[in-house]
């Protein structure tokens, strides 16, 4: 133990040296990796699939795959890393609400729902306002819900997801003003029509119905 | 924070708490992603476990038949044995010949000198037979005594 990890000359975490030490077997490297990136996938998919069990099910899913793609040579992006893993949890992530939208199972929506009454997410300090912040991104079209997600929970910079999404960095800052304003009228509209009376109205109840679309 | 760069004011609030949302988000992911390094490793190790054991099996394949080469030339060198083993060996056994033919060479003269030997030792007998017989010496110059 105790091996030098790669770092950038500025002192930031050369992810390059690190995913190199990875291919070669530094299981150091890797943990050091998945310590660094993994909060983000699974951030990106709890987003989307609004259960931690199912988002961890994800997140290690896709680390499996980018483990065993480093093994046997199959990366080969070049400094691209978080774009390539990142393309793999989306996909990974569309694959799973697809099979949720087949199961259509009570269950894991009531398990949903739990969560969000108990509070368990993020460290918002009124969990309602989590709750309606979510409910509000649920409603969004699958792009622009895609540009928030990428940026506040998988922490990308828009660099990162031009790269990723291939689209020019002008259409995605435009993309993602024009959902922080439609998330911003769903707030004031739900706050409006006397939101804090509980499950009513189209707020909470679209957001829950918008949460097994992609 | 994020929210600070590239963001317009109008917006700046929503843009805030969407921060938060993730920030708390990837921070319950922390635990997450202990569990999953811990978990996905193994992928990692098992190609370089395997690696080995994959060359080893490779360098097999080289060496079965290599392997199987020298079994047949054993087997070649033991079938044709005697000529093959001869041919360090005859220097040896040309030795051995000489040494043979010699000491038959040896024998045959000691022969010959037993038989002449013999021959001579009768007839010197047979003189002195004569000569005690009162036979008549015969001299050297073939006079009676």
């Amino acid at each position: 133990m105790g091996g030098n990890q790669p770092t950038a000359t500025d002192g930031s975490l050369d992810l390059v040296g690190l995913v190199g030490a990875a291919r070669g077997g530094d299981e150091q490297a890797w943990t050091r990796l998945v310590l660094e990136l993994g909060p983000r996938v699974f951030a990106l998919a709890k987003s989307r699939l609004r259960d931690p069990e199912a988002a961890e099910e994800v997140t290690q899913s896709v680390f499996t795959t980018v483990a065993i793609k480093l093994r046997n040579g199959a990366y080969d992006e070049h400094g691209r890393f978080e774009s390539w893993l990142f393309r793999i949890a989306m996909n990974r992530v569309r694959d799973h609400v697809r099979a949720m939208k087949r199961e259509r199972d009570g269950t894991r929506l009531r398990a949903v729902a739990r969560e969000e009454v108990e509070g368990d997410g993020p460290a918002l300090p009124d969990g309602r306002e989590a709750d309606e912040l979510r409910g509000a991104l649920a409603q969004l079209s699958p792009k622009d819900r895609e540009i928030v997600e990428l940026r506040y929970h998988a922490d990308m910079s828009f660099r990162q997801m031009a790269d990723l999404l291939e689209e020019p960095v002008g259409t995605l800052l435009a993309r993602h003003h024009r959902a922080l304003r439609k998330i911003k009228s769903i707030l004031e509209e739900q706050r409006a029509a006397g939101h804090d009376s509980g499950e009513t109205g189209r707020g909470r109840g679209g957001a829950r119905a918008a949460e097994g679309t992609a | 924070m994020k929210t600070q760069d590239q963001t317009p004011d109008d917006v700046r609030e929503v843009a805030d708490l969407l921060a938060a949302l993730g920030d708390g988000e990837r921070r319950a992911g922390e635990r997450v992603a202990h569990r999953v390094a811990l978990r996905t490793a193994p992928n990692l190790r098992s190609a370089e476990a395997g690696q080995p054991a994959r060359r080893r099996f490779s360098l097999l394949w080289l060496a079965g038949p290599a392997l199987a080469a020298a079994v047949l030339l054993a087997a070649l060198l033991v079938v044709s044995g005697p000529t093959e083993r001869a041919a360090p060996l005859g220097g040896v056994e040309m030795l051995a010949a000489d040494l043979e033919s010699e000491i038959d060479t040896i024998l045959a003269v000691e022969a010959l000198w037993d038989d002449q030997f013999e021959t001579e030792l009768s007839a010197v007998s047979l003189e002195a037979a004569g000569l005690a017989s009162g036979d008549g010496a015969i001299t050297d110059n073939g006079s009676e005594l």
